[in-house]
């Protein structure tokens, strides 16, 4: 497979894996606020920027971090390069060059889903349009990767695409940690409504309750999101697919070798201590070695 | 509705269905009978079921512009062009003489130039030839052959001759039309295809691949070939992904190709380096190597004309082949034929005065009213004269300039395309003018395809057959016929 080919397949993978969280982050959000009559909205809207990494462009904007300026900034302005609407743009720049090796439904759900961003964005920024907004984008993402999975031959196109959605999902795992474990100061009662917001951002809470403890508590939460085998949002489940990916591919050694040492890093990590200590040092350390692991990717393959 | 054969509105130019007298002509007569059970209703149906076809097989028939796409309703006629088998034969072989006469030339221009000290072809020509590389001087490519696909461009005269209008030897496209265009008409015809013995044209990328994997310089089997693209905003883009996909190959652009330091060309992939032996390169010659040509060039490989001289990789068509596209060469085919090949040319050019030459040049100052005058080295319709329709300041001018630099143009008569019965947006049968491209493919072997692309004027009474000015397209039909 051609270098240029699999490195748009990887980012196609990045940028809908990106679209889905960004809707995922606003609808939960939106959500929760409404539950927290006590937490100033300013603070969970500006999580949000934080979150997604666009504090320094959001600053930019010279906008304050209200629901209508964060919404609009994150869902649908074109000027944000970690917008939903520009996630799906590149996604569809992506596709665009290789689209005739995919089955046709993938490159007209896309860009349909890029014309419904552009006909309807602005439903996203009003509060009464937005559940269902984000609910049908929500799904409409996982249509296309339905349709990947679903038709595409297991083999290198797969692979880099996979590996490109749990690169970001895995990266996209340790910014909700970060911000929710670090804004979330144990208070009595208001805090399950954190835990519970925390696993509802990764459609993860029937399969932590199922799996892990039908009670939701932080120590809990926290290591299945970080480590749990089965669900396939968690931080190392991540790490074992991107694994797979590369144990298909030659010249791996370097990579497979960072990949087993984060992993290693993750389940050895004491989460009491964690949550109690602030993650944010963890959180940095593990964004960098993902951003370690990309750059031995691109410099290998691409 | 019943076809009223009787009122079909005949232009000047020869029909290719029916005669004078409102009747089939030889071969058509199977088309004709159809065509008339059918009536124009059910013909009507059929073209809007063949348009619903183009716009889910349209995904793939896109105008790229930059930044946004815009899928185009490829316009399509369904009434078939048809040309008997026997007629056929003759043409595929002249156009065989003619690309076979056309290599000879370019490697005789880029050898010992025997055709210009022999006094058959003009050195002024030459020299003054924009699309001549210098840096292609000594190369000997595998068969003696430069251009390896050829799209010539022909027409029908009033007298039902068909003639050459030109020679596309740089980056002919067009084929991946004439294949859809059957395939379409399969659909829309079903019936036809079990009575008629229609001569398929589906073996073509199969044919191209052997023509491209045969030029392969090492022994690796089978070699690795690449098809060369641009790029996405190219407007032949979905002909190169089409193609690559029905050859199974590659289709790369500049920057996957790279040049190693034994001069060979590799393409990174995932797994590393590997190989290439052929580029079948649908980049323009300029844009090729930085290194050799425009030095700014994205589209293009550095080093890639070094690794071809050596011999390292072929490219199809070789660069320094458009060097027999011009329309002062073209002027020459018929001499060239006789020159190299000792053979009368089985097909003709139409007629053309070489300014250069004195009796032609008198012959067209004096004419400029009735003739074309066409620069040699613009393209695109730039800088010519289209002598009934200009004013007298025009043809003055034009008189100056030929007169300033006689070598640079040359003439011919206004040209009458034929016609076939096409359907209008009014839903009836009229005349409308067609071109036609063969695609020629020569290596070791030599072959034509069934027919080619036929282009269509959909505009009344127009000439103008492009896709960009109105033209559509038609399915070509060879058709045997029993004697």
């Amino acid at each position: 497979m051609l270098s240029r080919v699999a490195e748009n397949i990887y980012w196609m993978g990045r940028y809908l894996e990106r679209a889905e969280n960004i809707a995922r982050l606003v609808s939960v959000t939106s959500t929760l606020l409404l539950d927290q009559p006590g937490v100033g909205p300013e603070q969970g809207w500006r999580r949000l920027v934080i979150i997604t990494g666009c504090d320094a462009a959001f600053a930019q904007t010279g906008q304050r971090a209200g629901e209508e300026a964060v919404t609009r900034f994150l869902l649908s302005e074109s000027d944000n390069v970690s917008s939903l609407f520009s996630s799906v743009a590149y996604a569809r720049e992506n596709l665009r060059a290789m689209r005739d090796s995919f089955p046709g439904e993938l490159w007209e759900g896309l860009n349909d889903l890029s014309l419904f961003l552009k006909e309807q964005g602005e439903k996203g920024v009003e509060a009464a349009y937005r559940h269902d907004f984000l609910g049908e984008v929500i799904g409409r993402c996982q249509t296309l990767v339905g349709i990947l999975v679903g038709t595409l031959s297991r083999g290198p196109a797969f692979d880099f695409f996979s590996m490109g959605q749990h690169m970001e999902r895995a990266d996209m795992c340790t910014r909700i940690l970060d911000v929710d474990v670090a804004t979330g100061h144990p208070t009595r009662g208001g805090m399950d409504l954190l835990w519970l917001n925390l696993l509802r951002s990764v459609s993860g809470e029937p399969m932590y309750r199922r799996h892990v403890n039908p009670r939701v508590n932080a120590v809990d939460v926290v290591s299945f999101l970080l480590r749990d085998r089965r669900f396939p949002r968690a931080f190392n489940f991540c790490l074992y697919e991107v694994e797979r990916c590369l144990n298909t591919l030659d010249h791996n050694a370097l990579s497979v070798q960072l990949l087993k040492r984060m992993e290693r890093r993750v389940d050895t990590q004491d989460v009491a201590t964690l949550i109690e200590t602030g993650p944010a040092l963890f959180m940095d350390e593990l964004q960098q070695e993902l951003q370690k692991l990309h750059r031995i990717i691109t410099a290998i393959y691409f | 509705m019943t076809i009223a054969w009787n009122e079909y509105p005949f232009t000047s130019g020869h029909d290719e269905l029916l005669t004078p007298e409102y009747l089939p002509r030889a071969g058509a007569e199977g088309l004709h009978r159809y065509l008339t059970q059918l009536g124009l209703e059910e013909l009507q149906a059929r073209q809007r079921a063949a348009e619903d076809t183009i716009l889910n097989l349209g995904i793939t028939f896109t105008v790229y512009s930059q930044g946004d796409n815009i899928d185009r309703a490829w316009p399509f006629d369904i009434i078939p062009r048809l040309i008997p088998l026997k007629e056929w034969t003759r043409i595929e072989q002249g156009l065989i003489q003619r690309l076979t006469a056309l290599n000879l030339f370019i490697g005789d221009v880029y050898g010992a130039q025997r055709i210009i000290k022999e006094g058959v072809f003009p050195a002024e020509v030459l020299a003054m030839s924009r699309n001549f590389r210098p840096q292609c001087v000594g190369i000997k490519p595998a068969f003696g052959v430069w251009a390896h696909v050829c799209g010539s461009d022909l027409i029908r005269d009033r007298d039902g001759r068909i003639l050459v209008l030109e020679d596309n030897l740089r980056v002919p496209s067009g084929v991946s039309y004439m294949l859809e265009n059957r395939l379409i008409t399969k659909r829309v015809f079903p019936e036809l295809f079990g009575t008629q013995s229609i001569l398929p044209v589906d073996d073509y990328p199969a044919r191209l691949y052997d023509t491209l994997a045969a030029l392969a310089p090492a022994g690796r089997d089978p070699p690795r070939v690449v098809v060369l693209t641009p790029g996405l905003y190219n407007s032949a883009y979905f002909e190169h992904v089409y193609l690559a996909q029905r050859m199974g190959l590659e289709l790369v652009e500049g920057r996957d190709l790279v040049v190693g330091e034994d001069d060979r060309v590799f393409m990174k992939t995932i797994s590393g380096l590997q190989p290439v032996d052929v580029i079948y390169r649908r980049v323009d010659d300029l844009f090729l190597d930085p290194e050799v040509f425009v030095s700014d060039s994205m589209l293009g490989v550095p080093g890639l004309m070094r690794s071809w001289r050596l011999g390292r990789v072929a490219m199809v068509n070789a660069p320094g082949a458009g060097v027999a596209d011009d329309k002062v060469v073209y002027a020459h085919v018929p001499e060239m034929i006789r020159f190299y090949l000792g053979e009368e040319p089985i097909l003709s050019n139409v007629p053309t005065w070489k300014c250069l030459l004195d009796a032609d040049r008198d012959h067209v100052l004096t004419r400029l009213d009735q003739l074309v005058v066409k620069p040699a080295n613009e393209s695109g319709g730039y800088g010519m004269l289209i002598g009934p329709m200009a004013s007298r300041a025009e043809r003055e001018e034009m008189a100056a300039r030929i007169k300033a630099d006689p070598r640079n143009y040359i003439a011919q008569p206004m040209i009458s395309l034929s016609t076939v019965p096409t359907l209008t947006e009014n839903g009836v049968l009229e005349p409308r003018h067609v071109d036609l491209r063969p695609f020629i493919l020569q290596g070791k072997e030599s072959s034509v395809t069934a027919g080619g692309l036929t282009r269509v004027a959909l505009r009344k009474g127009s000439l103008v057959v492009n896709s960009s000015q109105g033209g559509g397209s038609k399915d070509t039909w060879i058709v045997a016929t029993e004697d």
